[in-house]
């Protein structure tokens, strides 16, 4: 069905024979179609580092030997290692990394800040801190620990709302004022250390350290849960997202309840930050470089931006992860530790650059 | 009538009443210019009638219907607003243009949406920008890719706040030529209101001026009707008006020559504009 606004030519656009003849439409298909084939390439990509890090460690398996044990064709010494030890630790990086990195896409839109993301907002300080007052005051364990670290990422995450909405802050002021949530979390955290008993610091020490080696497979599913409705939510309400790419005021009057977006958004993001503190520590900046990167290879568009930034996420802590193994060897090093020492340039990168959202 | 506005009264949290009670009407196939001082609430107007912003008295009616008890959603079905530019980005042409059908879709461009897109790119001659991002764009196809996504709302009434803003004297044109095209030949027929600042370009490309002073309409004149009085009680600033090639021009004039003037009366000017000047001869 055509669809005629205008009676022709009243517009006054003369077609001087340089414009374009092929339909708009079918040309912005074809660029999309071009983009998934870049995603699934990712996704290619992806399997292969699995395996590299399913293979590489303190032992290594020949990819031989790694692929029998994953198909259940071998009950050895390997398929243990496999299933017990190395999946694990390889399905958490991959389902921590794609939340983290959702979750600061999710930021970097709702708040219109290109330097969001759960570490640089104090949020992830803020679980580590519930976490340890759960440990020291409460005595807690396992899933109140989880509740705890919900609720001092919450706080943090309030706190930002309030500050950004109410004091109508500049991007700049919003990352500043994370800059402060963070140190304060941290001291409220070291203040807790201090009066820690041994055990107690130890776990707690454990916490600030960012690791996947730790997760059990019940642990992941609940991160996997928290992730995928994370997921599903924001790629279902790509549109909406992409209205407040254009700005705020916009948004609303394309129709989007930007209020309660943001409201929404948040408390996604929050829980997924805070589920994965909770149980893998505090891995910084995988939530700023990965929508970062997926915003330069796909642009805005969130049905494509989605998918890319938790794909980049998921394969870039699993690649920091499988680095930390591969130098190090036996358990290797925090993957947090890698992930703020590959983060922290890429952070003064953007800075000079000039951040423009 | 396609838009009624009744009775707007708002006010800034912050204090200060920004509007004291707007009421006008617009029919269909007409466009209206909103001029007015810095900070008297022109914005603010528009952000009222597409109720972004909640004026805590007053109605807007479209097509006889109050609006106040509708979503979010149905108002950008019938009213599309072009904010201030905004320029920062990282979408397509396309893609911006897409946003227009938001209010439709749910999660997915349905194939009337991609017809009804590429009708508007066609109609704005910007095929050869369909997949370039907006921030590459020049000011002037910039804003023509906004007017684009207002066009894809497939709207009863356009609100364009100041379209015309850091543009050269072309783009300037080309702009108001293209709202005042799309007013008087678009098909099912629109109402647009336009937020300018310069008074040449709406006496040149608006049906109706709509003056405001003090959070109230000082006056609604037509472009032959525009009075140097007017301009001078909303700006504070003396101006005669010349004819040339059939269109109003407004001339600033200098202090000075105040006294050649006699288009208002000299008591005005002592007692608002040359108040503690001094004697003047």
């Amino acid at each position: 069905m055509a669809f005629f606004y205008f009676e022709r030519g009243s517009l006054g656009v003369q077609d001087n024979g340089l414009l374009d003849k092929r339909s708009s439409s079918l040309r912005f298909k074809r660029y999309v179609r071009s983009k998934r084939r870049l995603i699934l390439l990712l996704c290619f990509l992806g399997s292969l580092v699995i395996l590299v890090s399913l293979s590489v460690g303190a032992y290594r398996i020949p990819y031989g030997e790694l692929i029998e044990a994953l198909l259940g064709m071998s009950s050895g010494k390997q398929a243990i290692l496999v299933w017990n030890i190395r999946l694990p630790r390889t399905v958490a990086s991959l389902v921590v990394g794609a939340g983290l990195a959702l979750a600061g896409l999710t930021l970097q839109s709702l708040l219109r800040n290109p330097l969001a993301s759960p570490s640089t907002l104090g949020i992830s300080q803020g679980a580590a801190f519930g976490a340890a007052v759960s440990v020291v005051v409460f005595k807690l364990k396992y899933l109140s620990i989880t509740i705890f670290a919900f609720g001092g990422s919450f706080l943090a995450t309030i706190i930002i709302l309030f500050l950004g909405k109410l004091k109508r802050l500049t991007p700049e002021s919003i990352i500043l004022s994370g800059v402060a949530l963070s140190s304060l979390f941290s001291a409220a955290t070291v203040l807790i250390q201090y009066i820690a008993n041994e055990t107690e610091l130890a776990t707690i020490v454990f916490w600030t350290f960012g690791d996947v080696s730790r997760s059990n497979w019940q642990e992941i599913g609940v991160t996997a849960f928290a992730v995928f409705i994370a997921l599903g939510f924001v790629y279902f309400r790509s549109w909406d997202f992409m209205a407040i790419e254009s700005g705020e005021e916009s948004a609303k009057g394309l129709g989007v309840s930007v209020e309660r977006l943001r409201w929404q958004g948040m408390a996604l993001v929050a829980i997924v930050s805070s589920v994965a503190t909770a149980f893998h520590g505090v891995i910084a900046f995988v939530g700023l470089i990965a929508p970062h990167a997926a915003r330069r290879l796909f642009g805005s568009n969130y049905s494509l931006l989605v998918p890319a930034t938790s794909l980049l996420g998921a394969l870039l802590l699993l690649g920091a992860d499988t680095a930390g193994r591969a130098i190090i060897g036996s358990g290797g090093l925090p993957v947090g530790v890698i992930t703020s020492f590959m983060g922290a340039p890429l952070f003064l990168y953007l800075l000079m650059r000039g951040y423009r959202r | 009538m396609i838009i009624k506005v009744e009775d707007i009264y708002f006010k800034y949290p912050s204090g200060g009443t920004v509007l004291n009670g707007i009421s006008f009407e617009i029919k269909k196939g007409e466009c209206v210019a909103l001029l007015g001082v810095n900070g008297a609430g022109k914005s603010t107007l528009l952000k009222c009638i597409n109720a972004i912003l909640s004026p805590y008295k007053g109605v807007v009616y479209i097509n006889g219907e109050g609006i106040s008890s509708w979503g979010r959603r149905r108002i950008a079905q019938h009213i599309a607003y072009v904010p201030q530019r905004s320029q920062d980005s990282d979408l397509t042409v396309f893609e911006m243009i897409a946003l227009g059908r938001k209010p439709y879709i749910d999660w997915a461009l349905s194939e009337e949406d991609y017809q009804i897109i590429d009708d508007v790119i066609t109609s704005l001659g910007l095929q050869n920008f369909t997949l370039k991002r907006v921030s590459e764009l020049s000011g002037g196809e910039f804003q023509k890719v906004m007017i684009g996504r207002a066009l894809a709302q497939t709207p009863d009434v356009f609100l364009m706040d100041e379209p015309t803003n850091h543009l050269d004297i072309k783009n300037q044109l080309d702009v108001m030529r293209t709202i005042r095209k799309i007013t008087k030949s678009r098909i099912p027929s629109v109402a647009t209101i336009v937020c300018l600042h310069d008074i040449n370009l709406a006496l040149r490309f608006a049906d109706r001026l709509l003056f405001l002073k003090d959070g109230l309409i000082w006056s609604i004149v037509t472009p032959e009707e525009l009075d140097p009085k007017i301009v001078f009680n909303v700006y504070g600033v003396p101006v005669s008006i010349v004819k040339s090639k059939g269109y109003n021009v407004v001339v600033p004039v200098d202090e000075e020559h105040y006294n050649e003037e006699r288009n208002y009366p000299a008591h005005t000017l002592r007692s608002h504009y040359f108040r503690g000047t001094g004697p003047r001869p």
